[in-house]
C-alpha cells in the first residue's frame, strides 16, 4: 500500500522547479503515473512529496516548428494524443506506429512520453526510435534548461542524465526530408518488448545516403551502431536486400543481450537479426 | 506522516459529487469503498489485465494505478452508469446476447473499454476491436463472443451491420 | 417439443454480471471486519528457528496475529488426501511462498504494515524443485512420512506404497500383459513429453471473509467445493460440520484454482481468535503462490504391428505435486486411467507418481490431468502413424475405439460414435496427405489433428438437489453446483423450467448455504449438468408430479397438461398458486454412483468428454514464432441445455489450451518463482485468438423427449497442445516434446536441421 505524502500541484514549470530543487531526494515527479504509482504500490520507491506536475502549463501540446523544421512534444503529452496527432501523422507517421504499440490503451491515455523517457525502462519503445530520430531532450530547473542529445540523455538502466533538480519538458524530434524511409520492429512476446528495431535510411537515387539503425531493450539503453550505419552509404537498394540478414547478424554481433525469462543470448541475436533484416527489407520497399 | 487530505468536485455517472479523499488514495479504493461501488473490480493489480477499467473524460483508465483526487473537475464512468435506470445500454445487451460473459469479473472493464472503443469508432471492424480490447483479459470466453459482443453492439447502436 | 431445453435463455445472472451488480466475496463488507493478511516465505525449504511477531502485536489496530507459537488449533493440518498442509507453517517451511504468519487489523494498510514488523529466523535446508530432483536417490524428504486416507480402488488397479521417498502416492492400472504384447509386436516406440507447471489464473483471486461469533463459523468464499471447506474448517477445530456455515456468492472464475482451502483456513483462525469478521483476500501475486498444475513427466512405450494395430502400451505419469498434496493424488489416479487414450490396446501396463518437491502446491486446474496426458497421448500416436508411414487420421481411425465398446473392464462404454467425429472434423478443414510433408519455405503453414476422449462427470460423485413449488407459485432450485462463470444456475433451472414446461424465468435459483443446500461434493470435473443434472432432474419430475396430483386433486379430474408455466384444464388455464391453496411441494433428486469392483477406479465414468480439435498453424522460421490461423473442435455434449453456454466453455477452453501450448509456464530460480505476475505469465489474450475458431457442438443423443446432457468444460483444452505440435511436426519434421512450446526451441531445432 502507498504511505501518505504531500501532493503539490504547481501551475508553472518555474514552480515545479522550485518545489524539486526544495525538497530533492524526499520528493518525486508525478506526470501520468503508470510507472511511478507501480513503484509506490511494490514499494520499491517511496516519496514523502510528490510534484504532479500535470496542471504545468504549455507541457502537453504537440506542434511542427516550420522554421526547424522539428516536431516539439511537451513532455506532459500522453501515448495516446501523440498516436492520435493529426500534426504528428503527417510529419512522422513512424512515431504514430509506434505509439500506437505502446502498453496497451489504458496506459496510453495517462502514460506520457516524458514520464517515459525519465523512467529510462530498457524495455520501452519510444525511446529506440527516438534515438534513431536523433531527439533532442530539453530540461528545465532553477538554474536554467539545457538540451541534450537523446543519445547522452539515456545512461543507464532506470538512469537518465537528469540532473536531481531537473524536470524534462520538452521532446524534439528532427523531421527527416521526403527521401527517408523508416522501420520500427518490435518482438514482444511478454508484456513489454523484448527486442526493437528502429531503422533510417536516407536515398539518393536508389543508392543509401544515409542510414540510422537503433536496437532497443538488449541492454541498459538503446543503442546506434555506427560502423554498420557508415557501412550502407553508398550501397544499392537490392545490394542491401541481399545482404540483409548479414547486416543482421554485424548488428546483433555488435550488442549485448542479456538472458532472461524470453530468451537465452543467441535467441535474442537471432531476433535482432531477424527484426533488423526485415526492417531494411521496409525500407527498401517503402524507399 | 498523518494522511492529506483533499476536497475533490466531479461528475460520477451523470451527477455532480464532491467528496474529500487522501493524497495516497488510489482510485478504485475510492470508487469500490467510499462510493460503494463494487462493480469496479480488482484483479492483477499492476494495469495488466483491465478488471479496473473505468472511463475517465472519455478515457478508458486502470483505476488501480491512479489516484482519486484526479478525479477533481473530471467526469467518471463506471459500469453502474451505463444503464438508463432498467434500460441496459446496447453493450450491455449485446454480451448477454452473445455471450461475451462468464464469470463476470472481467465484464464492468471489457463493457467499459468497449464503450471507449465504441465512442471514437463507431463501426469498427474485427480486426480493429481485437487489437483495441487487446488491453484486457479474459479467462472465461476465449475471446470470440466478446468480439462478437461488441460487434452486435456496433450494430445496435449505429442500425448498420457490422 | 422442448420448451428451454436447447433454447438460448438469457442467463440468470446476466443482468447483474454486465451491470456490475453480481456480489462477489470481495464486495461484501461486514461490520466490524477486520483485514488479514499473509506473510509468505521466500525460502524453499528452511527450518523455521524463530518466529518474533511482538512489535507486530503491539501496533494499534493489530486485533490478532497467528503463528506457530500463536496457534489455537490442536491439529492444524488439513488436506483430501493425506493431511499434510498446516494453516501456518509449524516446524519448517515447505516452499517459497508458504504462509509463516498472518496478522488481522482494522485496516488494510495497518495490516501490511504490521507484516513488515514480523521478523523470522530460518535455517535453510536443501531443496529439491523438478520431479528429477524429487526423485533422486539421495533427494532431501520433503515431508517425513504422513497419515493418508486409503485408496480404494477396483480390479486392475491399486496403490503401491514407498517409504522414505518424496513419492506419495503410486497408483497403478494393468490389463493383459504388456511385456506379451510387446513381445507380439513388430515395433515398438517410447516417447518422452513434459508439461510444465501453470497457474489457473480466475480473475478472482482466493478470498475468504469468516465471522466466528464464538460458537458457530459462517464463511463466505469464493470456492469450488462449499462441503470440503465446511467439513475441513469443522475438521481443523474439531467441531460437528453443523457449526460451520459456508455461504457462496459468485465467483469470478474458478478453473480448479478455487477447489480446495485458499484463503478460509487463515481467515478463520484469525477470527476465531479475535472474535470479529475477518477477510483474507490473496493478491494476484499470492494466488501464484497458493496453487498451480502439477508439472507432469509422461514417458509412453508402445508396441504397435506392421498393419498398424497397437497391441501393448506401457506409461509413466510423474507429477509435481509441489510441497503439499492437495487433490494430486486423484490426478495421478486419473492421469492413470487416461493413459491408453481412446484407442483399442489390449495389454497396458500404467504407472502415475505423485511426488512432494519444495515448490508451490499444485492441484486441480481445468483438464485435471486429461490435458497433460492429451498431449503426450496424440503427440505420440501421431509420431507412431508417421514411423509406420500411415496418414495420422486413418492411423487413428484404425485404432479408435467404437461407439458402444468398452474403454475399460466393467466401466460406461465409450457414448459417442468418435470416429465419425474424427471423420467430419478431417473433411471440414480438407486434411490431405499434402499436410503431412515438410516445407522449405521461410514461412511454413500446415495442419494437425488431434483426438481426445477423457472421463468427464468425476468419479463417485454425490449430488443431491431439492426443488420447491412455494405456496405463491415460485419454483426455487436448491442446488450445491457453484457458478464459477460456466451458466451452471441458469442450465440447470432450464432442466426445472422443462419439466414444468414453463419459461426458465420461473424458476429461481438459491444462493448456495452449506446450512440448507443440501450437499454436494463440488463443482469440478465437468459435473455440473450431468451428475448434479440428473438429481434436478429427478427433483424437478417429483415435484412436478407430486403438484398434478394435488391440482387433480383440486379440480377434480385427472386430465390436466403444463403449458407455459400454467396448469391447463378443461380449457382454462390456472396458475400454479390457484391450486395449490397454500401448500409447498417439495420434490428431492440425487445422483449417486454404486462402487463396482470390477471397474478400475471402483466406480463408473458418468460420461466420456470428447474434444477433438485441428489446427493450421503457421511456423517463421526465422523466429520460431507460431501462429495459430485457424482451429477448428468439435465436442460431444450429448443434449444441449443452452447453446451459448456450450459454445462460451468450448472456445474459452480452447484459449487455456492455447495458453498451455504456447504461452504458459512457471518458471523457478533458486527454488522460488520468478514470475508470479501476469508482466512476466503471458496469459492467453484477444491477439492470441487464431483468425478462424470454430466450435463445433454435436449432440451424439438427440431423442426427442429425454434428456442425456454431458458436459464441455474441459472438453476445448484437451486437443490444442497435441493438434498444434502435429501440424509443427508436419512441416517442419520436428517433434516438440516439451510444453510450452517455445519460440526458441522451434528455432533452434529449425536451425540445427538446417545446419
Amino acid at each position: 500500500m502507498i504511505s501518505p505524502f504531500q501532493l503539490h500541484r504547481p501551475k508553472t514549470i518555474e514552480e515545479a522547479c522550485a518545489l524539486l530543487a526544495q525538497y530533492g531526494e524526499q520528493a518525486k515527479i508525478l506526470a501520468g503515473g503508470s510507472e511511478l504509482i507501480l513503484l509506490l504500490k511494490m514499494n520499491l520507491a517511496a516519496a514523502a512529496h510528490l510534484i504532479d506536475i500535470k496542471g504545468v502549463a504549455g507541457m502537453d501540446t504537440i506542434r511542427f516548428e516550420p522554421e526547424s523544421q522539428a516536431l516539439k512534444v511537451g513532455g506532459l503529452v500522453t501515448h495516446r494524443s501523440l498516436e492520435t496527432s493529426r500534426v504528428a501523422l503527417e510529419h512522422f507517421p513512424l512515431l504514430v506506429e509506434m505509439e500506437n504499440q505502446v502498453a496497451n490503451i489504458r496506459v496510453r491515455n495517462i502514460g506520457t512520453l516524458g514520464g517515459n523517457l525519465c523512467f529510462a525502462e530498457p524495455h520501452a519503445d519510444p525511446g529506440t526510435l527516438l534515438t534513431a530520430f536523433g531527439a533532442r531532450i530539453k530540461v528545465r530547473s532553477t538554474h536554467g534548461e539545457r538540451l541534450l542529445d537523446i543519445r547522452d540523455f539515456f545512461v543507464d538502466y532506470y538512469q537518465t542524465a537528469l540532473e536531481r533538480d531537473e524536470i524534462l519538458t520538452e521532446v524534439e524530434i528532427p523531421k527527416l526530408p521526403a527521401n527517408w524511409s523508416g522501420a520500427y520492429l518490435r518482438f514482444c512476446p511478454g508484456e513489454r518488448p523484448s527486442v526493437a528495431a528502429a531503422i533510417l535510411m536516407q536515398w539518393a537515387d536508389g543508392t543509401c545516403a544515409d542510414a540510422r539503425l537503433t536496437l532497443g531493450c538488449v541492454g541498459p539503453k538503446p543503442v546506434r551502431i555506427p560502423e554498420v550505419e557508415v557501412a550502407l552509404r553508398g550501397k544499392a537498394a537490392g545490394e542491401i536486400l541481399a545482404e540483409g540478414v548479414n547486416i543482421g547478424t554485424k548488428m546483433s554481433d555488435a550488442c549485448d543481450p542479456p538472458a532472461d525469462i524470453w530468451g537465452s543470448v543467441d535467441y535474442k541475436r537471432q531476433i535482432v537479426k531477424t527484426l533488423v533484416s526485415r526492417g531494411l527489407q521496409k525500407c527498401v520497399r517503402d524507399a | 506522516m498523518d494522511a492529506v487530505v483533499i476536497p475533490i468536485h466531479f461528475r460520477l455517472n451523470g451527477e455532480n459529487r464532491q467528496a474529500e479523499v487522501r493524497t495516497h488514495e488510489l482510485l478504485i479504493d475510492f470508487i469500490r469503498d467510499r462510493l460503494d461501488l463494487t462493480g469496479t473490480k480488482r484483479s492483477c493489480d499492476i494495469e495488466i489485465c483491465g478488471a479496473c477499467t473505468v472511463i475517465l473524460d472519455g478515457k478508458a483508465v486502470s483505476s488501480c494505478s491512479i489516484f482519486a483526487y484526479e478525479l477533481d473537475g473530471k467526469e467518471l464512468t463506471t459500469i453502474e452508469g451505463l444503464a438508463q435506470g432498467d434500460k441496459l445500454h446496447p453493450l450491455q445487451e449485446a454480451f448477454i446476447e452473445r455471450g461475451g460473459f462468464q464469470c463476470g469479473f472481467c465484464t464492468s472493464g471489457m463493457i467499459l473499454l468497449a464503450k471507449t472503443l465504441l465512442d471514437q469508432k463507431p463501426n469498427p471492424t474485427r480486426k480493429e476491436i481485437q487489437h483495441y480490447m487487446d488491453a484486457n483479459i479474459c479467462r472465461c470466453t476465449g475471446y470470440q463472443m466478446i468480439l462478437e459482443s461488441i460487434m452486435l453492439a456496433a450494430e445496435k447502436m449505429t442500425g448498420k451491420p457490422a | 417439443m422442448s420448451t428451454t431445453i436447447g433454447k438460448h435463455v438469457e442467463r440468470f445472472d446476466a443482468r447483474e454480471k454486465v451491470t456490475g451488480k453480481s456480489v462477489y466475496t470481495g464486495d461484501i463488507k461486514l461490520p466490524g471486519m477486520l483485514h488479514g493478511k499473509v506473510l509468505r516465505s521466500y525460502l524453499p525449504h528452511a527450518r523455521i528457528r524463530r518466529v518474533d511477531v511482538e512489535d507486530a502485536v503491539a501496533m494499534p489496530g493489530v486485533v490478532a496475529a497467528l503463528t506457530r507459537d500463536r496457534l489455537p488449533i490442536a491439529s492444524p493440518y488439513y488436506g483430501s488426501f493425506v493431511k499434510d498442509q498446516p494453516v501456518v507453517a509449524l516446524d519448517k517451511v515447505h516452499y517459497a511462498g508458504e504462509i509463516v504468519a498472518a496478522v488481522a487489523a482494522e485496516d488494510e494498510a495497518i495490516a501490511e504494515e504490521a507484516l513488515k514488523r514480523i521478523s523470522i529466523e530460518y535455517e535453510e535446508l536443501p531443496a529439491v524443485i523438478t520431479i528429477e530432483d524429487a526423485l533422486n536417490k539421495d533427494a532431501p524428504l520433503v515431508h517425513e512420512r504422513l497419515e493418508k486416507k486409503p485408496a480404494v480402488f477396483g480390479r486392475g488397479m491399486k496403490s503401491i506404497e514407498h517409504d522414505g521417498s518424496n513419492i506419495y502416492f503410486h497408483v497403478q492400472y494393468e490389463r493383459g500383459d504388456v511385456e506379451d504384447g510387446f513381445r507380439s509386436a513388430d515395433f515398438i516406440f517410447e516417447d518422452s513429453f513434459f508439461s510444465a507447471a501453470n497457474q489457473q489464473y480466475p480473475l478472482e483471486s482466493q478470498i475468504a471473509i469468516v465471522d466466528f461469533n464464538g460458537e458457530d463459523f459462517t464463511i463466505w468464499s469464493a470456492t469450488q467445493s462449499p462441503f470440503r471447506i465446511r467439513d475441513e474448517i469443522a475438521g481443523l477445530f474439531k467441531v460437528d460440520s453443523k457449526r460451520v456455515r459456508v455461504v457462496i456468492p459468485y465467483l469470478g472464475g474458478g478453473f480448479g484454482a478455487k477447489s480446495v482451502i485458499g484463503a478460509e483456513a487463515v481467515a478463520a483462525t484469525l477470527s476465531y481468535m479475535s472474535k470479529r469478521p475477518v477477510r483474507v483476500a490473496f493478491s494476484a501475486d499470492e494466488m501464484f503462490k497458493t496453487i498451480c498444475q502439477p508439472a507432469a513427466k509422461m514417458i509412453i512405450k508402445t508396441g504397435v504391428k506392421r498393419d498398424g494395430t497397437i497391441v501393448a502400451r506401457r506409461s509413466e505419469i510423474y507429477l509435481n505435486s509441489g510441497a503439499y498434496s492437495n487433490s494430486v493424488s486423484s490426478i495421478a489416479t486419473k492421469s492413470c486411467y487416461r493413459a491408453h487414450g481412446p484407442y483399442r490396446i489390449p495389454n497396458v501396463t500404467t504407472d502415475a507418481y505423485a511426488i512432494y518437491s519444495n515448490t508451490v502446491p499444485a492441484g486441480a486446474f481445468r483438464g485435471f490431468g486429461g490435458h497433460q496426458t492429451a498431449f503426450a497421448i496424440e503427440s505420440h500416436t501421431d509420431m507412431l502413424a508417421h514411423r509406420l508411414r500411415v496418414d495420422p487420421v486413418e492411423f487413428r481411425l484404425k485404432n479408435l475405439l467404437e461407439k458402444g465398446e468398452e474403454y475399460a473392464a466393467e466401466d460406461t462404454p465409450i457414448d459417442c460414435d468418435v470416429k465419425d467425429l474424427l471423420r467430419q472434423l478431417s473433411r471440414a478443414i480438407g486434411w490431405t496427405p499434402e499436410d503431412r510433408k515438410p516445407q522449405q519455405t521461410t514461412t511454413k503453414r500446415t495442419k494437425g489433428v488431434a483426438c481426445v476422449v477423457k472421463d468427464g462427470g468425476g468419479t463417485k460423485k454425490e449430488a443431491n438437489a431439492i426443488v420447491k413449488v412455494q405456496a405463491d407459485g415460485r419454483i426455487v432450485l436448491i442446488c450445491g453446483t457453484v457458478e464459477i462463470g460456466q451458466g451452471s444456475s441458469t442450465a440447470l433451472s432450464q432442466v426445472v423450467a422443462e419439466q414444468f414446461s414453463c419459461p426458465a424465468e420461473m424458476v429461481e435459483f438459491a444462493t448456495i448455504d452449506t446450512a440448507y443446500t443440501p450437499y454436494d461434493t463440488a463443482t469440478n470435473a465437468t459435473s455440473g449438468v450431468f451428475t448434479m443434472g440428473r438429481a434436478v432432474l429427478q427433483a424437478a419430475q417429483g415435484a412436478r408430479d407430486r403438484m398434478l396430483s394435488i391440482a387433480a386433486m383440486a379440480l377434480d379430474t385427472s386430465e390436466l397438461s403444463l403449458e407455459n408455466g400454467k396448469i391447463v384444464c378443461r380449457g382454462k388455464a390456472f396458475n400454479f398458486q390457484e391450486v395449490l391453496h397454500g401448500t409447498e411441494i417439495v420434490g428431492t433428486g440425487e445422483c449417486k454412483f454404486d462402487r463396482n469392483e470390477q471397474i478400475p477406479i471402483g466406480y463408473p465414468t458418468p460420461f466420456w468428454e470428447i474434444g477433438l480439435g485441428a489446427a493450421e498453424i503457421e511456423i517463421d522460421e526465422m523466429t520460431g514464432d507460431i501462429r495459430i490461423l485457424k482451429f477448428r473442435s468439435i465436442t460431444d455434449v450429448g443434449r444441449i441445455i443452452n447453446p451459448l453456454h456450450c459454445r462460451g466453455q468450448e472456445e474459452g477452453g480452447i484459449l487455456f489450451g492455447i495458453g498451455q501450448t504456447l504461452l504458459e509456464e512457471l518458471v523457478y530460480e533458486d527454488g522460488r518463482l520468478i514470475n508470479p505476475n501476469l508482466t512476466d505469465y503471458r496469459l492467453p489474450r484477444f491477439r492470441d485468438l487464431p483468425d478462424s475458431l470454430v466450435s463445433v457442438i454435436h449432440e451424439e443423443e438427440e431423442i426427442v423427449g429425454s434428456y442425456q446432457p454431458k458436459g464441455s468444460g474441459e472438453s476445448g483444452i484437451l486437443a490444442v497442445s497435441a493438434a498444434v505440435c502435429n501440424a509443427i511436426y508436419n512441416c517442419t519434421g520436428i517433434r516438440m516434446l516439451d510444453l510450452p512450446v517455445k519460440r526458441e526451441n522451434v528455432w533452434k531445432a529449425m536451425h540445427s536441421i538446417r545446419e
